[in-house]
């Protein structure tokens, strides 16, 4: 068997765990946060000033290297003026409220997250999770 | 002329990986001893199909070396795969060594290695190749 093939096969069966829809999440905050963060131009220094936090804590968030509660997730995003919320992966959705939008959609088996600033300023994402038929 | 090849993820990737069979050895090297839950792996596949433009900085996981080499590597692992863009477009990284450092600080071969690298880039002494271990469509 190939060396590429072996991880990957290796990753297959890592992406089967309970496990892995967790580390999804982290993956899927360090997204916003970094999207959000080239979005204002900001450091994580000052994302790190902003949400009171300390700026390894944030760095580790934006690596995917620490796990937070939601609580942590939701001053780091109320600090980027960002709101986020749980989806099904496999389900499309569009949300729409008074400050904007934003769904998820899916083909191919590749899921897509788009966003809508709103005119507000503020802007809405959605964390997804993998909801796969076992 | 080093050859390589690419990772097929699965998925669409805004960024597609190509690794050297070194780079490749160094890898499942590390994934065996020191990424048991294939973390380094998982986020990997996610910088891919983001694109790895969103996560270079001074503080990503992406970072210029010199000589238009960079390191793609997180905070919590000291493993570090060592490449370069095929050009600006950053759609492609061609991922051509890949080890662990022993500290903060990379040693003088592992600065030599890099070197090797930026050498590689400069000369274009590297090609990909086919990767025939993955099925063919018929012509």
């Amino acid at each position: 068997m190939s060396g590429i093939r072996e991880l990957l096969d290796d990753l297959s069966q890592f992406e089967s765990t309970p496990e892995a829809v967790g580390y999804e999440l982290r993956l899927d905050l360090a997204d916003i946060v970094l999207r959000r963060l080239r979005e204002l131009g900001w450091t994580q220094a000052q994302l790190a000033d902003a949400a009171h936090m300390q700026s390894p804590f944030v760095t580790r968030i934006v690596h995917s290297a620490q796990n937070c509660t939601f609580d942590v997730a939701g001053r780091l995003l109320h600090a980027l003026g960002a709101k986020a919320k749980l989806v099904e992966a496999a389900t499309s959705c569009v949300e729409t409220t008074n400050t904007g939008y934003a769904y998820v959609e899916e083909s191919a088996g590749a899921v897509e997250q788009k966003t809508f600033p709103s005119a507000s300023g503020a802007t809405n994402y959605q964390l997804r999770i993998a909801a796969e038929a076992r | 002329m080093h050859e390589v090849t690419e990772v097929n993820f699965g998925v669409p990737c805004n960024t597609r990986v190509w690794l050297s069979r070194s780079a490749e050895r160094a890898i499942q090297k590390f994934r065996r001893k020191g990424d048991p839950d294939g973390s380094f792996w998982k986020r990997l596949k996610r910088w891919a199909q983001n694109g790895f433009r969103l996560h270079e900085g001074p503080d990503g996981p992406i970072r210029l070396e010199w000589d238009g080499v960079y390191r793609v590597g997180p905070i919590d692992s000291l493993f570090r795969i060592i490449g370069f863009y095929e050009n600006d477009s950053r759609a492609h990284f061609i991922g051509m060594d890949a080890f662990l450092k022993h500290g903060q600080q990379l040693t003088d071969g592992q600065k030599k290695r890099i070197d090797a690298v930026a050498a590689i880039k400069r000369d274009g002494n590297w090609r990909k190749t086919e990767n025939v271990r993955y099925p063919r469509i018929a012509r």
